[in-house]
């Protein structure tokens, strides 16, 4: 009972928030007389929804599977990336600015290029989530190296502690609040890349969805895949703060108790 | 009396910066020694060197009679801040050395539990740093240090973060806890009060580059009191050689 208490408590506002936000849509657009071609209604748009629901959920999974694989293919290359900006402080002189200047390319210019050169299939998809999902992983990877305590390290060397053992025991634990702070951040933004890479030009996926919908101007489809795209994002995001309680319990305590800053001093 | 740690003619320079300078000393077994001086006169670049952790540019090191190379892992080495990690609790931050030199996990435990009682953390095996005290995270580190079984224990302004009340009834505590440990302790401080509190014998060190101006050793019975006469004495006389060095330290 308590745990419900608390979840309303958490989330009650938001969904109150949005509930009259879709509630003086509907007025709006009843009341208003819009044309449900220029501004489709919220149950307008979830009928559309649950007619067309297998093909909706068909493409879903192709979407989600082309995020997943560029999500974790930019994990793994940010979080090896950022050991390397770690290891020399002249490679990160050289190629931060560069990291952060690639940021700045719109991808809708990168995107049609790059299905020119990958084709229709999966891979420019994976490229883009890989290009939106790089940049933030890498730099919370970075971030929390540059955190950690340097009496903490004296104190490891001095008990004779390997480069490797200051590697798993001490940088990567205190890594982790500003790695996952990166890794909300690059989920958030994923889907959206994945679906303008199949916006561009797929056979299948949300994006194509949407420029099919687009196109046959049957806007209350457009509106469900755009409302399917930010559950997603949102359940993506709720995920990665759950299996950051599971890895790192002790910081949602310790913020919990206003026991303040990193506790490390 | 056999030497535990005799160090002599020590010299170590940054580029230019002369930071120690023909610096000798030496400390018996289970002597508590404190060395006193000027804020940044280089009293933590020797611990560093002790422990392994920077090299001397001249002189020699003997342990136990013997020259002697410091390396990491050699002498236990606590600094002023107390460097706990939050994500471990108080247990597993305690057995950090023992971890570090590839003691079994539930031997290193149990090794620790032992000791929770005597360093007044019992109850407190599973809590986190951030959820103890100033005056226990203090007395955690020095359990993290004392578990390491080493012979020397360096302990670089252990208390100097402390709130006054804290730190005396630290010191208290210390004192105990050496009747029952018996290491040789090399400790630093720059309040002189706590120096002639604790030690047998007391280093005073010049500013910048740190040589030796004084030795004093203190043969007043514990627990001292600051109030005892010939306490008093040697508190201004160890104020007095200390007076010039730290005036020229601020010029």
């Amino acid at each position: 009972m308590r745990q419900i208490s608390g979840w309303l408590k958490a989330y009650g506002p938001a969904f109150l928030i949005i509930g009259l936000f879709l509630l003086v849509w509907q007025l709006y657009v009843e009341l208003g007389s819009v044309s449900p071609n220029v501004l489709p209604s919220p149950t307008r748009i979830f009928s559309s929804l649950l007619s067309s629901w297998e093909i909706l959920w068909d493409n879903t999974l192709q979407t989600l599977y082309e995020t997943f694989i560029g999500f974790g293919v930019a994990f793994a290359l940010g979080f090896l990336f950022a050991v390397l900006l770690d290891y020399s402080p002249l490679i990160k002189r050289g190629i931060y600015p560069l990291l952060i200047a690639s940021q700045t390319v719109p991808l809708v210019a990168i995107a049609p290029l790059l299905i020119v050169w990958f084709g229709f299939d999966i891979l420019p998809k994976i490229i883009i989530v890989w290009l939106v999902c790089f940049f933030p992983v890498t730099v919370g990877a970075v971030d929390g190296f540059a955190a950690v305590d340097p009496d903490t390290s004296r104190l490891f060397q001095a008990m004779g502690a390997t480069r490797r053992e200051i590697f798993w025991k001490l940088k990567v634990p205190s890594a982790l609040p500003s790695l996952f702070s990166g890794i909300r951040i690059a989920i958030t933004y994923s889907i959206g890349g994945a679906i303008l890479g199949e916006y561009v030009g797929a056979e299948k996926g949300l994006g194509r969805l949407i420029s099919l919908y687009s196109r046959s101007f049957s806007r209350s489809l457009v509106f469900a895949v755009v409302f399917i795209t930010a559950i997603l994002s949102l359940l993506l995001f709720i995920g990665v703060t759950l299996l950051q309680r599971r890895v790192m319990p002790w910081y949602f305590k310790m913020r919990g108790t206003g026991a303040g800053g990193r506790g490390n001093s | 009396m056999t030497e535990k740690l005799k160090i002599t003619n020590l010299y170590k320079n940054y580029g230019k910066l002369s930071v120690l300078q023909d610096l000798s000393l030496e400390a018996a077994a289970c002597e508590f020694v404190t060395l006193i001086g000027p804020s940044g006169c280089g009293k933590s670049t020797l611990f560093s060197i002790l422990a392994g952790l920077e090299t001397a540019d001249a002189g020699q090191i003997w342990y136990d009679g013997q020259p002697f190379t410091p390396q990491p892992g050699k002498m236990a080495y606590m600094l002023q801040r107390d460097g706990l990690m939050p994500w471990r609790t108080a247990l597993d931050n305690a057995v950090l050395g023992l971890e570090l030199a590839k003691m079994p996990r539930q031997q290193a435990r149990e090794k620790a539990l032992g000791l929770f009682e005597a360093f007044g953390l019992k109850g407190f095996e599973n809590s986190y740093p951030w959820q103890l005290s100033g005056g226990m995270r203090q007395r955690l580190a020095l359990l993290r240090t004392v578990l390491t079984d080493k012979e020397i224990l360096l302990l670089d302004e252990p208390f100097g973060a402390l709130d006054a009340l804290t730190r005396s009834s630290l010191q208290e505590w210390l004192l105990e806890l050496q009747e029952k440990l018996r290491r040789t302790i090399l400790f630093i401080t720059h309040d002189v009060e706590e120096a002639l509190l604790l030690s047998d014998r007391v280093y005073v060190l010049s500013q910048r580059p740190a040589n030796l101006k004084a030795v004093q050793v203190v043969n007043l019975p514990y627990p001292r009191q600051p109030a005892d006469p010939e306490f008093v004495r040697l508190k201004s006389h160890l104020l007095e050689i200390l007076r010039p060095e730290v005036q020229n330290a601020a010029d």
